[in-house]
């Protein structure tokens, strides 16, 4: 059988435990005991952002909707996000990371891979790493965090979740085996309801059966994936930690609680990603030519979809008619969708503030209003103000 | 063919043909030059299919012919001889034998027939103009040329023809725009053409190395330059170059005079510390003087003062330093005139004491 070897690498994956709900009940204390969720509206088809472990215990979870969430348990407290505010603390958090490595990855606001391997010599263990992390964040925001860390991505994410909320977890390179061999296959990323039907099937029920497989008998059982899962299930995952200002493209997504059928509101839900991403495109000051646009169906399949524009661009209007045009082309009619994405890349370094000299008036015109918006959304938040259609979702 | 060609002469000429010839063509023969021997006279010819250049030269023929041959090899074996000998070239089957002193090499051919050859001359209008003059024009205007394939029409140099304005050049990357122009001592009749980035260098080229005048036409689909033995055809680019005229401000209110060398060296010392991919510097006109400032994302900075002839109101404009110093370096006078409204509409940049030459840069919001 084929041995894989594992590469020797140190990565930390630090994962905010209830992030949204955590600073909230940080900031009121009065709400500390109490079941709480973070999110939209329940009249306005809003979803649930962050419950608190009170309120997980009900049965409430991200991305459901806040309605249901309300069903489930009518005294929740529901405040709205104040994403600004959350920005700042992560700006704060990032701030504790980079004392220790430069080598950092934000994935969101809350979550983040580093790559400490360079930093043992002059801090010491990964575990004294990793502890000195999750104090100063305690100490310096009074918020929890759950950390992981492994010799990979995939296996550091594993940890920080296992032992959530302020889970530490240090999986050691000749532990990874005896790590993962228990774990159900649901862990492995990627693998869903269906994936897992198929599992089952094939008698396969924990990494350790898959890890058993030959390659090629992976492949066969499991698919076109069948040897990504199989070099998972071996602890096998290459991919290196990219710090965020060598990113070669920028892009968002969102995973729905319930599959969604509604065009509209998938469109709105695009509209949304789409203004966040054309934000940070401009605070990066890059033109973007290539969009991407990603839909996972409910059979979890997933589809992405690029285009590339004639010229590069920084103007969300553009950007968004490309991604409405993809969208409706490439997604059939009655079909529920499970998560939609999008992304830009292919930029140049044309500083977005080089002002043109044969600009078309109307593009002159969307870009005050991108200024404008991304001045507002700077000084009070994101959700203060939104292109007229991404408020139906 | 055999022939018997100086050396000197015969790498001049070579050399000036293999500039165009692609390094790493799909169509073997496009890698080759055609040498062409017939009437005393050796043609050699380079086509990239989009650019022909052919280049004559008097020489004494034993046996007329033509022949293609690796550019690249041919160019580096001619640079390699003796100064001062004599080139012997001699067909031998599918070979050319090169004979010079007691060096002696074979290379390999293809024939002739195959070659795709230049265009027929198709042009509308022809002028004739001092060819040293002609590189100037384009030194002073090419650096505008956009790099981006993807706004094709921005990626070459309009040349324009009219009663009224003579020969302009005009090169724009969307962000800045160079104009010059002279006026023409000869009827001509209104044409314009976009000529292709690649053609104006190699016009520019065969323009320096001219002595006297050279004929320029200007046609739909091609121009076309003769310089004496050299002579160059180019496709044009099919594409609407943008309403320039537009952009040239002609009412902008405030004008500062500066010494255009001092306003180089302190943008070059500011830009040290200017952000190495947008290159923003501002400007700020005041009584007498210009400060010009930088600062990069790690909070370094950079001011300094240059005195000015200004007496305007305050305005301070952000650039790219860049597009200021390719400026300063085109003009030719002492010093140059800044005229501006305000932070945000465009610059026009003039020499001292005439208005031939014109640039327009767009500030950078600061």
């Amino acid at each position: 059988m084929q041995q894989p070897t594992l590469s020797h690498q140190t990565i930390l994956h630090a994962d905010m435990d209830a992030f949204y709900a955590s600073v909230e009940a940080r900031d009121n204390p009065e709400l500390h005991d109490k079941p709480l969720i973070v999110g939209g509206n329940a009249t306005q088809r809003g979803v649930v952002a962050a419950a608190n472990y009170i309120a997980r215990t009900y049965g409430i979870h991200s991305a459901m909707p806040t309605k249901t969430a309300l069903k489930l348990c009518p005294h929740v407290m529901l405040l709205p996000p104040r994403i600004k505010h959350y920005a700042e603390i992560s700006q704060h958090i990032r701030a504790i990371f980079a004392r220790f490595t430069p080598l950092i990855e934000p994935l969101s606001l809350d979550e983040a891979f580093l790559n400490i391997s360079g930093s043992l010599k002059l801090f010491g263990s990964a575990e004294h790493i990793g502890r000195s992390i999750q104090q100063a964040i305690k100490k310096e925001l009074n918020l929890p965090v759950s950390i992981g860390i492994a010799p990979n991505k995939f296996i550091a994410k594993i940890a920080s979740d296992i032992d959530k909320p302020h889970g530490f977890v240090c999986i050691a390179a000749e532990e990874v085996q005896s790590f993962l061999d228990p774990l159900p296959i649901e862990r492995i990323w990627g693998v869903g309801r269906v994936t897992t039907q198929r599992f089952a099937k094939a008698n396969l029920h924990t990494m350790g059966a898959v890890r058993c497989l030959t390659k090629e008998a992976a492949t066969s059982l499991l698919g076109k994936h069948g040897g990504h899962f199989w070099k998972l299930a071996h602890g096998i995952d290459e991919r290196p930690v990219v710090p965020e200002h060598k990113a070669k493209s920028i892009s968002h997504e969102t995973t729905f609680s319930v599959d969604i059928k509604d065009r509209e509101i998938l469109s709105a839900w695009l509209l949304d990603l789409t203004e966040q991403v054309m934000r940070r495109v401009r605070q990066k000051k890059f033109k973007g030519r290539t969009i991407h646009l990603k839909l996972r169906f409910d059979n979890f399949t997933t589809i992405t979809r690029s285009h590339t524009l004639k010229h590069s661009t920084d103007v969300t209007q553009v950007v968004w008619q490309a991604v409405q045009q993809m969208f409706e082309k490439h997604l059939p009619p009655q079909q529920s969708i499970r998560l939609v994405g999008m992304g830009m890349d292919g930029f140049g370094h044309v500083s977005e503030k080089q002002a043109e000299l044969f600009e078309a008036p109307e593009l002159k015109k969307q870009r005050t209003v991108d200024h404008i918006v991304d001045h507002i959304q700077t000084r009070f938040g994101s959700n203060i103000l939104k292109r007229g259609s991404s408020h139906k979702k | 063919m055999h022939i018997t060609v100086p050396r000197t002469s015969f790498l001049q000429h070579v050399q000036r043909c293999q500039n165009i010839v692609e390094k790493r063509s799909p169509n073997a023969i496009l890698s080759n030059l055609l040498l062409r021997a017939s009437n005393e006279t050796l043609e050699i010819v380079a086509t990239d299919l989009q650019i022909g250049v052919s280049s004559k030269v008097h020489i004494h023929i034993q046996d007329e012919g033509e022949i293609t041959i690796s550019a690249k090899k041919l160019f580096d074996i001619v640079k390699e001889l003796d100064v001062d000998s004599d080139v012997e070239l001699k067909t031998e089957s599918s070979f050319m034998e090169i004979k010079s002193g007691r060096s002696k090499f074979r290379l390999s051919t293809l024939p002739a027939i195959d070659y795709p050859g230049i265009p027929e001359q198709d042009t509308d209008f022809s002028i004739q103009f001092e060819g040293k003059d002609l590189a100037t024009m384009i030194g002073a205007t090419s650096f505008s040329m956009s790099t981006d394939e993807t706004r094709k029409y921005l990626t070459g140099t309009l040349f324009e023809i009219s009663p009224e304005q003579g020969l302009q050049l005009i090169a724009t990357d969307g962000h800045r725009m160079a104009l010059v122009g002279t006026l023409l001592d000869q009827n001509v009749e209104a044409c314009r053409a976009i000529v292709p980035r690649k053609a104006v260098a190699e016009i520019k080229k065969i323009c320096e190395e001219t002595q006297g005048q050279v004929t320029l036409s200007l046609g739909k689909r091609q121009v076309r330059l003769d310089a004496g033995e050299h002579s160059l055809t180019s496709k044009v680019i099919d594409a609407k170059f943008p309403v320039y005229q537009d952009v040239i401000p002609s009412d902008n209110p405030e004008e500062a005079v500066v010494d255009r060398i001092r306003m180089d060296q302190i943008l070059r010392r500011s830009m040290i510390v200017a952000n190495e991919f947008t290159h923003d510097v501002r400007l700020q006109f005041s009584n007498n003087s210009i400060q010009v400032s930088a600062h990069n994302t790690e909070q370094e900075q950079a001011e300094e003062f240059v005195e000015a002839d200004y007496t305007g109101k305050d305005v301070s404009i952000g650039f790219n330093g860049r597009y200021l110093r390719d400026v300063l370096s085109a003009v030719q006078t002492e010093r140059v005139r800044i005229q501006f409204k305000d932070e945000l509409s465009p610059v026009l940049i003039l020499e001292d004491g005439s208005d031939a030459s014109k640039y327009v840069v767009m500030p950078m919001r600061i």
